[in-house]
């Protein structure tokens, strides 16, 4: 073979493969991985024992399996405040614990703390408050005093806060709902179940598709 | 000036494997770090698993440096290898895998920084994170290898070389 001939043949190769691989990781990497669907449903429908937000008797339930210390979940947030925003008679969320605690030292407590705010009837600011501020508290070793803080600004009675964060109460609470996801097999979270089958979406947009297409 | 010329000649005396694998590595690292820059880019945020974690690593303040995202400076990186190893499959140059060799401490002293920051500041798993700091620590082992195994050979065979046309001439 000719050297130019050796050369182009290389070049073309290389600079081929590159953008193939480009092009292949653009699409991988535009949508997050999708985990398989369709074969899992909710194992226990919802009761009133659960945390839920919106219209009370919604056509549509959307059942939520997530963990604080979670930034995928944390992310999710806005989506379901517009869904609850857009279809305010429609739809109905309710959170259950799933804290990841292999990967996640500080989601069990995190869970704890809102079931915690829960008994002073504030489960959801919390729930808020936790997502907001997961990079100051999900590095930190003992995050139990910065809990409190959080429980603080949200007008919670301290005292009573932090005696019930550590009780048996609020941690079979949060097992109860692990305990329902590891019977699932849910591979992580968030997972998110819609009339009790699971779904997942990659956009507000998706998700909204997924309601009005079941209206 | 005689520097230039020198990195500009060209060896047969670096075997086969050792660009190829330096290439392979590099096409390896330059995959991996590209993903991670488009999910960055895209705002992809994982899901949590709980075998393999989640993107508390790819999403947190040390992801990015005045605003670029590290692995965006990393795909570079590999890129840079990718083309300068190319070269000297093509032409030969001693001039281009001794740079891609010098290149490796920055691409290793990166890697150890990141994997400083993962455990002992996130403590956090990013599993594309180590992939990079594995294949950067082997293109380093790489370029330490030819830098004192073969580019010295290169060195005293042109010596050797120089000296018998030398000889050569005098004799003639």
């Amino acid at each position: 073979m000719k050297a130019s001939h050796k050369s182009i043949l290389i070049w073309s190769c290389i600079i081929g493969g590159i953008i193939l691989l480009l092009w292949f990781l653009t699409s991988v990497g535009t949508k997050p991985q999708q985990t398989e669907v369709g074969t899992i449903s909710l194992s226990q429908p919802a009761t009133a024992q659960d945390h839920s937000k919106g219209a009370e008797g919604a056509a549509f339930t959307l059942v939520e399996y997530s963990d604080f210390e979670c930034p995928a979940c944390a992310a999710r947030g806005p989506v379901l405040e517009q869904l609850l925003h857009e279809f305010p008679n429609d739809v109905r969320i309710i959170y259950r614990h799933f804290p990841l605690t292999s990967i996640h030292d500080n989601a069990m407590l995190a869970a704890q703390a809102t079931e915690a705010a829960a008994i002073q009837g504030k489960f959801w600011d919390m729930h808020d408050v936790l997502f907001n501020t997961q990079q100051q508290w999900s590095t930190e070793e003992s995050p139990q005093e910065y809990f409190t803080k959080l429980a603080n600004s949200i007008g919670l009675n301290t005292e009573q806060f932090t005696t019930d964060i550590t009780s048996q109460v609020v941690e079979n609470a949060v097992k109860e709902d692990t305990k329902e996801a590891e019977k699932m097999k849910l591979p992580g979270t968030p997972s998110f179940f819609l009339n009790g089958q699971k779904i997942s979406f990659n956009s507000y947009e998706e998700l909204a598709a997924l309601i009005t297409k079941n209206e | 000036m005689k520097n230039l010329q020198r990195l500009l000649q060209k060896t047969n005396n670096v075997p086969k494997w050792l660009p190829i694998l330096f290439l392979c590595i590099a096409l390896f690292g330059f995959a991996d770090a590209s993903y991670l820059t488009i999910t960055h880019i895209n705002n992809v945020t994982l899901p949590c698993y709980i075998v393999e974690g989640c993107d508390t690593v790819t999403s947190s303040k040390y992801s990015e440096i005045f605003g670029i995202p590290v692995s965006l400076l990393g795909a570079l990186y590999y890129l840079s290898i990718i083309v300068l190893t190319t070269l000297f499959l093509d032409k030969k140059y001693i001039g281009a895998i001794y740079i891609a060799s010098l290149l490796t401490p920055l691409g290793l002293i990166a890697s150890a920084y990141f994997m400083v920051v993962m455990f002992g500041i996130l403590k956090a798993l990013c599993i594309y994170c180590i992939g990079s700091a594995i294949s950067s620590t082997i293109l380093f082992i790489l370029g330490i290898l030819y830098i004192t195994r073969f580019h010295n050979n290169n060195a005293y065979e042109q010596k050797k070389e120089g000296s018998q046309e030398k000889t050569q001439k005098e004799k003639g």
